[in-house]
């Protein structure tokens, strides 16, 4: 029985040093990357391509170039401050936007809400590409193009059909809390605002994440907006728009700090944000 | 059921929306007006390196008409094609753009054809490749400000100036870093089939159905590119071309002048520059020839002021002009006399591009329209062929499939 | 409570017509009337407002714009040459394109309207019906409290509705109109006009030459999108269950790690992967410099291994996320009812597939589902990592990678066939929506919704 034990014990210890293993070899594995790209933000010599992981010279012009934006074509910091705004505001407009839509299809019966359910789920499966340029024309007629307030307006319209997620999360709030307060001569509005906001943080929070960082990704679709007004370009045009055949190779590594600049912001959002992320996604369906 | 208050007043901010939409639409298509008496914006767009030798000129030119206002914008020239088409209106009025766009701008209504006064400088003025180059269906379609081909870097404490004028001799003494097999070899060795005396889009280049490389010669050429494969003297390399070079891995390099300061960096001392080496199909050394390139100031239909517009490109591309462009970012003149100048011809890059510019060593670029159809096949075969993937069977139908790919009109 | 459905009867409009009086007889030709002769002055205000309004806009721009979608346009962009000057002076023509996009919102405008018409009328109808009934006419105050409470979906979702109006479903039929257009690299505007062909684009693409590289691409996009969202499901789901192993220490900082890598910017980490796969990049390097390889590995070379590159780095940026989700779900696992499975005598193993995998399946899914389909268009991972190459001599416009919607990316960018690219999006299309429709029917998770 001892012997048993001592066995299990053992075996049990084995399997422990067996997952430490695994997981320091993909922790390696998965950190490789950034550990490459903020290496490289400080590295002086060479161009983009390099035969070896350290830097033989450290620096940080890479940064002040950056900063300081001597050649006068890439106005990192204005950049910083555009997808800033954009994001703020992305992030207000849609998190209401998702809210709204959302709760009105979760709680609220009226006609045509099933099948306007299935159009939502498919009208966003068609690539993007080509409405594109329509949008672009749409904006240009409205004398929108090239202006942040266009950026805003796309990606807030864009969250009107991205409430799923959310509408799971208000299915699973009991519907006995709202008839009760609607006994005590609530409205609709007020139970809304009363009961069913208040519960919702993690889905909130989760919703206005997710659109936060939207700005900081979208490289494409920016660009035909913006198309040559470079002051107000977002981080990922103006990032984007280094790594072009001609400039790549001397860019690189400027290309890489800028990269670091934008991912220590959400990379911090992110880990603080993480635990109303998990509950956002999963307690939809788990409870 | 009760009245939707909340539609109508949904109806009504869409109605209002909309009529704004389309009235900004229809309120669009009215003048283009030519005024010449009152301040004249022109927008141009330039690449990113060279905004600085730009601006300069741009400055000048400003002070000599004071009635133009001139914006220098970061574009692309390699997107030209991409960005006008996009929103014309929107676009610069004077852009950047490779000579071999010319053919499906101007189909296409993106490019202004440049009046007869200024035809008349631009043929006076620049060298015969660089006004073939402009000229699309008789009429000319931009302002030329430099021209551009591949040359051999090479590093010179390896391989000898007699080492590299043939392509045999080169790779035996030396390795080559060169790209076979990945995107972009279209570029570099699609020549070598006119170097085999095989013709693209016809003797002009503007022969829709002048493609003949489904040949005796054309098969020559594919058998040369998949023994390339063996040959230990040549190096597959494309991004890494120039830190292979700093490294030693190599020990020459086709590149253009855009290359230049670039293999000096890599290089140091020992960087030297000649043409194109001679190559053996199997029948004899022939001049392995490249294509040439111009660079090319173009002038935007839409644009509200066509004759400051074309004033000022056509001082980007002065003798001036290029002389700066050529100093600052060593572009390669396209004017005959700054073609002339000291600076120019003591410059071993340019003379080797200059000597690549003429006929017997390079092809100007096509710019039919039905190019793009062409490229990415020709890519994807000489690609194909140096790894190895397609049998030597096989090459006459791959070939044949070029040719009617080349010259398809419409899907 | 929540199902009120109206289900009293209603006359019909020409009953309306044929009973009412002059004002509801009048609402059939002035939006309104009927609100403005029993004194609900700013709804009739809204309602006349917005048929003046288009009356005037349809006069102004709509009968045009409507009348133009016909043809597309029929005058050419021309060159007129002008002495005073000494240069070819610019005619402006019509432009197809725009044509196409206005003409498109004008009948949005045009469905727009009826439907306020027919609001119109039910407002007619509803006061008649009251007014005969003996009730009292809600007043502007009553209607816009309706708004908080009966009508609180409206308030809700009309100004998103908006939003997916003009920003979506119109760009959508924009390009869904494009697929019957011989919009292409021969008929580019503004100098040139393109017109309707009918299904031409379609049979093309399905049985013509296009066809040889339809179908590849069409095969290895499916095989992408699977293989894709089930291996970053598989080995997520095993990341997060070895770092819940019981007496595994620093838990959160394990995740910490890996949720790093979804804070990176798509388009950055992977412009970092592709030089990091070069051939002559630091892998390459670094396995050289151990001896374990002499030649570089062609990771995004060679088509075959580039797949491979591809689902790998996919992993490297999916796996973080289920990791993260998985784990949610495993805290919030009913722990009676493993307990009670151990008491039965139940294995890890047996816990596992019987217990925690179905609920981790189940709440999955819907997001599974999703990844599917944001596989098949999965554009960054592809343009980004390998532009659609390494190249191949049988397809027309794409490469050994493409997927279906880079391929369309390179027919738009480079060889403009919008047509053709139209089709090939509709098709894209079709194969998500029916797939996803299906889904949303026969899954368990959809179902409680």
């Amino acid at each position: 029985m001892a012997k048993k034990e001592i066995n299990y014990k053992a075996q049990k210890k084995r399997t422990k040093l067996l997952v430490y293993a695994i997981l320091t070899i993909m922790s390696v594995v998965w950190l490789f990357p950034i550990v490459w790209i903020v290496l490289n933000s400080f590295r002086e010599e060479g161009g983009a391509f390099v035969p070896y992981i350290i830097p033989k010279h450290f620096t940080l012009s890479n940064y002040a170039k950056l900063i300081t934006d001597a050649s006068g074509n890439y106005p990192f910091v204005r950049w910083f401050v555009n997808t800033l705004i954009v994001s703020v505001c992305t992030c207000v407009l849609s998190t209401f936007i998702t809210i709204s839509m959302s709760y009105a299809l979760s709680r609220l019966r009226f006609k045509l809400r099933r099948p306007f359910l299935k159009v939502a789920l498919v009208l966003n499966m068609f690539p993007a590409f080509m409405s594109m340029i329509a949008i672009y024309y749409i904006l240009k007629a409205l004398n929108l193009a090239g202006s942040l307030l266009a950026l805003i307006l796309v990606y807030s319209a864009g969250a009107a059909l991205t409430f799923y997620v959310a509408k799971g999360f208000f299915d699973t709030i009991p519907m006995a809390l709202d008839e009760s307060a609607m006994i005590d001569g609530a409205n609709k509005w007020q139970i809304f605002t009363k009961i069913t906001l208040p519960l919702s943080k993690p889905i909130i929070v989760y919703t206005a994440l997710t659109a936060f960082m939207g700005p900081w990704m979208d490289f494409i679709f920016a660009k035909i907006i913006m198309g040559d007004d470079v002051k107000n370009y977002t981080v990922a045009i103006g990032l984007y728009s280094m790594m072009t055949q001609t400039t790549a190779n001397s860019l690189f590594m400027t290309f890489t700090a800028g990269c670091v600049l934008i991912a220590i912001p959400i990379t911090l959002l992110f880990i603080y944000m993480q635990k109303y992320y998990v509950e956002g996604v999963t307690s939809g369906a788990v409870k | 059921m009760k009245k939707n208050w909340k539609k109508i007043l949904l109806g009504g901010v869409v109605l209002s929306m909309s009529m704004l939409v389309l009235a900004g639409c229809g309120s669009k298509s009215s003048s283009s007006s030519s005024d010449s008496s009152s301040t004249q914006n022109i927008k141009v767009w330039i690449d990113t390196e060279h905004v600085a030798a730009i601006k300069g000129q741009v400055k000048k030119f400003e002070k000599a008409n004071p009635k133009i206002h001139v914006t220098v914008k970061a574009g692309s020239s390699a997107d030209a094609l991409k960005d006008v088409s996009k929103d014309p209106e929107k676009a610069a009025d004077v852009f950047m753009m490779p000579h071999d766009q010319i053919g499906q701008m101007a189909d296409a209504g993106l490019l202004y054809p440049v009046s007869k006064k200024y035809t008349k400088t631009v043929k006076a003025n620049n060298v015969q490749s660089a006004i073939d180059g402009v000229t699309w269906k008789n009429k000319v379609y931009g302002f030329p400000y430099g021209v551009e081909s591949q040359v051999l870097y090479y590093n010179k404490a390896k391989l000898s100036a007699d080492d590299v004028k043939s392509w045999d001799t080169l790779t035996s003494k030396g390795k080559l870093g060169t790209n076979f097999a990945e995107a972009g070899a279209n570029y570099i060795f699609t020549p070598l089939f006119m170097s085999n005396g095989d013709n693209l889009y016809g003797k002009n280049g503007e022969t829709v159905k002048g493609t003949n490389f489904n040949n005796e010669k054309g098969i020559q050429v594919l058998d040369w590119i998949a023994k390339q494969k063996s040959n230990s003297g040549v190096v597959q390399t494309n991004a890494a071309a120039l830190s292979n070079l700093q490294s030693g891995k190599t020990d020459a390099f086709l590149s253009g002048p855009w290359s230049k300061n670039d293999v000096k960096k890599a290089l140091g001392k020992n960087m030297a520059v000649a043409p194109y080496p001679t190559v053996n199909f199997g029948s004899g050394d022939v001049q392995m020839k490249a294509f040439l390139g111009v660079k090319v100031y173009g002038v935007n239909q839409q644009t509200k002021s066509p004759v400051a517009a074309m004033k000022l490109a056509n001082y980007l591309s002065n003798e001036a002009t290029q002389k700066v462009e050529f100093n600052k970012n060593g572009v390669v003149p396209s004017n005959i006399k700054a073609q002339g100048l000291q600076a120019v011809k003591d410059d071993e890059t340019a003379k080797s591009v200059m000597t690549m510019s003429a006929s017997d060593h390079s092809v100007v670029m096509p710019k039919v329209p039905e190019i793009t159809n062409f490229w990415p096949q020709m890519d994807s075969i000489i690609n194909d062929t140096y790894k190895g993937k397609i049998k030597s069977s096989d090459y006459q139908k791959k070939l044949d499939k070029v040719v009617s790919v080349s010259a398809k009109k419409s899907n | 409570m929540f199902k009120k459905y109206s289900t009293e009867q209603h006359i019909t409009f020409r009953e309306l017509f044929m009973k009412g009086g002059l004002p509801e007889k009048l609402s059939f030709i002035i939006m309104g009337f009927s609100n403005f002769a029993n004194k609900q002055i700013l709804k009739g205000l809204i309602f006349l407002v917005a048929e003046v309004g288009f009356l005037f806009w349809l006069i102004r721009n709509g009968i045009h714009a409507l009348a133009m979608l016909q043809t597309l346009g029929t005058k050419k962009q021309g060159l007129v040459y002008n002495s005073k000057l000494g240069m070819d002076v610019l005619q402006k023509g019509d432009n197809s394109m725009l044509i196409l996009l206005f003409g498109i919102a004008a009948i949005l405008i045009c469905i727009v309207l009826v439907v306020l018409y027919i609001v119109n009328l039910k407002s007619a109808r509803h006061i008649f019906e009251l007014k005969a009934a003996g009730k009292p006419l809600p007043t502007a105050k009553d209607d816009l409290k309706s708004l908080l409470n009966e009508r609180f979906h409206q308030t809700l979702m009309t100004v998103p509705l908006m939003g997916v109006l003009f920003f979506t479903i119109l760009p959508l039929l924009y390009m869904i109109s494009i697929a019957f257009t011989n919009y292409d690299h021969n008929n580019l505007p503004p100098k040139n006009l393109f017109t309707w062909v009918g299904f031409h684009n379609f049979s093309n693409v399905i049985t013509g030459d296009i066809a040889s590289t339809f179908f590849p691409v069409l095969g290895w996009t499916l095989v992408w999108a699977v293989v894709a969202t089930v291996s970053c499901f598989f080995f997520g789901v095993i990341l997060a269950l070895l770092i819940n192993t019981k007496g595994i220490k620093l838990k959160k900082m394990w995740r910490t790690i890996f949720i790093l890598t979804m804070a990176v910017p798509q388009f950055i980490s992977l412009l970092i992967m592709r030089n990091l796969l070069n051939d002559a990049g630091p892998v390459n390097a670094i396995l050289k410099s151990w001896g374990w390889i002499s030649k570089s590995i062609p990771f995004l070379t060679d088509p075959t291994m580039a797949k491979f590159s591809i689902i790998v780095v996919n992993l490297w940026i999916g796996i973080p996320a289920t990791m993260l989700i998985t784990t949610g779900i495993i805290q919030n696992l009913d722990q009676e009812q493993i307990e009670a499975a151990v008491m039965d005598g139940a294995n890890k193993f047996q816990i596992f597939r019987s217990i925690t995998f179905p609920q981790i399946l189940f709440v999955m899914m819907p997001s599974l589902i999703q990844q599917l389909i944001g596989n098949i268009n999965n554009f960054n991972v592809i343009y980004l990592l390998t532009g659609g190459g390494p190249t191949n001599s049988n397809y027309y416009g794409a490469g050994s990678t493409d997927l279906l919607v880079t391929w369309l990316y390179n027919l738009t960018v480079n060889t403009m066939d919008y047509n053709l690219a139209s089709v090939i999006g509709i098709l894209i299309f079709i194969l998500s929506a029916v797939f996803s429709l299906w889904a949303y029917t026969h899954t368990n998770s959809y179902k409680e919704g």
